[in-house]
């Protein structure tokens, strides 16, 4: 398998780099990186997915890669494609992932780090026991009906707000307002029902978790104030998408589309590139059902959220207001939407792909409450620290108002694990001032800082070609993992 | 959970190979049977300790595939099904026949294994999905079959 090395790549900023259009690729390859990450970038097969998603039917502009990029399925991870549903444009599942709307949110807090010095030990002890983690997790709630599923997957975040989990101002703060349309649950199969119906509330394993951090640095003193954000402030973070749910409606909806390649007679450099044009049966399924699978890990996300503040008040003895637990933003970072854009000074209704890549809008957008653009969340891995960025102008030209979604592997499970063997991973971290909680040990090995690119060089990428501006630092404090 | 090799007398085994955003397994075997077999044993032994697995159950199984890369990734996917729902792993399959229909594949199996009991059965890591990535179920050069599955954790 050709991983890239010789893939031929022309320089077009300090930041950006361009695969030439060759036949029978359909339009050039773009990647946003450093010079100094160039190498590891060629390594490890990233850049010939960029490659292979520029063959999708009626892709639009560029098939792009966020400095995040790393090895994926059929996309690469970081990978962003928009397509035009009126030139045959397709949507193809392996564009946004098995984890369907994997995202971030983050929630500032009323507290500093002093007053929670010494309380650390109780308050992640606490949201380890409220939010179940690891293999197979279940039970944070009673399962729900196939009825209620229903609900769930046509309303979303609003669904979990209605059983109580959060406050309807949470809504406005969460992307789309935590319920994408054409959410179809009458596509989605009884199976991916069944998986789904006792994971609400469910953090998952792998790079899933729930974090407290402190606020370390302050970048954009004006987009701080608007979030809410100062230093030395304890902000709480949660990664976590739609279970099995959404892997079972992706796994699903590949074998339809294996089918639609055939029908359509669409010719793909991978089979994990399946895709259907988007103004087509399949296509409209797959949109219905990827919708009901979003609107999940938006219920899930904000079900956990008050998960998380049960676990505070609890460990705190303190009431509501004095823990001041507010949603900043809630972010997707693995989604297909139909968006409009500018294409060559048409407004065109696009189908965008973003897999391991934010929505990074500007102020001005409609979608887009905030006076100084969207929050960009951009978790590290484990034990290392965050960014919180704004959106900017240039994205929507230059990446269909997209940025990056974090640090992104550079080490497999299988080497992290054997590079840490012996080591009292859990110890080193509590001594760099990181407690960490975990299911399995396993976990943490394969999760270690060192197997993942440095977050502060990936946002720094961003904030240097302008698609989003660095706003606050985090650092973290405390990590609930599967 | 650390994933060891493992060679079983008859020339099948597997043994995890590195991938650098998820996991993957090599399977071998001496026929197809074998091989997804051995598929299925990989598989639960990323999920928790094979060992402590024992066979007091069992589930009769039948999959269906347009291809045997299909046929596979849809075998892998019932067990990782079984697993979140039922909550089942699987022990060892004692019944296993892959038959040829026209240009595609029905697979059907006696499955034995237990619920996952948490107390007993070690936490390994979440596999979201089996994967098509280079996918390609081929003949070797003795006869015997081998395939690499890449695992989406």
């Amino acid at each position: 398998m050709d991983k890239g090395e010789t893939i031929p790549l022309k320089k077009v900023t300090d930041y950006l780099y361009e695969i030439p259009r060759e036949d029978p690729m359909r339009v050039p390859g773009r990647i946003y990186c450093s010079a100094a990450m160039l190498d590891q970038v060629r390594g490890e097969g990233g850049l010939a997915q960029v490659r292979n998603v520029a063959h999708l039917p009626g892709i639009v502009g560029y098939s792009l890669a966020m400095p995040d990029i790393h090895w994926g399925y059929g996309f690469p991870i970081g990978g962003v494609a928009a397509t035009d549903p009126a030139a045959g444009g397709v949507v193809s599942p392996g564009g946004v992932g098995y984890d369907i709307n994997c995202g971030v949110r983050a929630l500032t807090t009323a507290l500093e780090a002093d007053e929670v010095r010494g309380k650390l030990e109780r308050m992640v002890q606490a949201m380890f026991r409220h939010i179940p983690t690891g293999v197979g997790s279940a039970g944070a709630i009673a399962k729900v009906s196939s009825k209620e599923l229903d609900r769930v997957m046509r309303q979303g975040a609003r669904w979990a707000v209605g059983q109580g989990y959060g406050q309807a101002g949470d809504l406005e703060h969460t992307e789309e307002g935590g319920c994408l349309e054409g959410a179809d649950p009458s596509v989605v199969s009884e199976r991916a029902r069944e998986r789904g119906r006792a994971q609400l509330g469910t953090l998952g394993s792998g790079n899933h978790f729930g974090e407290i951090d402190v606020v370390e640095e302050i970048f954009h003193e004006d987009a701080a104030a608007e979030f809410g954000l100062h230093a030395n402030q304890i902000v709480v973070q949660i990664h976590t998408g739609s279970r099995g749910f959404g892997h079972q409606v992706c796994d699903d909806y590949l074998k339809v589309m294996a089918r639609a390649v055939r029908r359509y007679h669409l010719d793909l450099p991978d089979r994990q590139l399946a895709c259907a044009p988007v103004e087509s049966e399949e296509g409209r399924r797959y949109l219905g059902a990827m919708a009901c699978a979003a609107n999940y890990a938006w219920a899930n996300r904000q079900t956990i959220m008050a998960l998380a503040e049960r676990a505070l008040l609890e460990a705190l003895g303190a009431s509501p207001r004095e823990l001041g637990l507010r949603l900043l933003y809630d972010v997707c970072h693995n989604i297909a939407k139909l968006e409009d854009h500018d294409v060559d000074g048409e407004q065109r209704r696009l189908c965008v792909h973003r897999k391991g890549a934010t929505r990074a809008y500007p102020p001005r957008n409609v979608k887009n409450p905030w006076r100084v653009g969207q929050p960009v969340l951009v978790p590290g891995d484990m034990g290392s620290e965050s960014f919180i960025c704004v959106g900017q102008e240039a994205s929507l030209a230059a990446t269909f108002g997209s940025s990056c979604h974090g640090a992104g592997r550079v080490m497999s499970r299988r080497a992290a694990t054997r590079r840490f063997r012996g080591r009292d991973l859990i110890g080193e971290m509590r001594r760099q001032g990181v407690l960490v909680m975990a299911k399995d040990r396993g976990t943490v090995a394969e999760e270690m800082s060192e197997a993942y690119k440095n977050v502060g060089d990936v946002v720094e990428v961003m904030h240097q070609a302008g698609l989003s501006l660095k706003v606050a630092r985090l650092r973290p404090l405390a990590v609930i993992k599967g | 959970m650390t994933v060891e090799e493992r060679r079983e007398p008859g020339g099948e085994g597997f043994e995890p190979v590195d991938h650098t955003a998820d996991v993957a397994l090599r399977i071998w075997a001496a026929d197809l049977e074998g091989l997804f077999r051995q598929a299925a044993l990989g598989l639960v032994s990323f999920l928790t300790d094979p060992e402590q697995v024992s066979a007091v159950e069992r589930h009769e199984l039948r999959i269906e595939g347009i291809d045997l890369e299909e046929l596979l990734v849809a075998w892998l996917g019932e067990l990782l099904y079984r697993f979140e729902t039922e909550q089942f792993l699987l022990a060892d399959c004692r019944r296993l026949r892959i038959e040829r229909q026209g240009t595609a594949y029905l697979l059907e199996a006696t499955v034995h294994g237990e619920r996952f009991d948490p107390r007993r059965h070690p936490g390994g890591t979440e596999i979201k999905a089996a994967t098509y990535h280079g996918l390609r179920i081929l003949p070797g050069e003795t006869g015997a079959y081998e395939v690499t599955v890449v695992l989406d954790t």
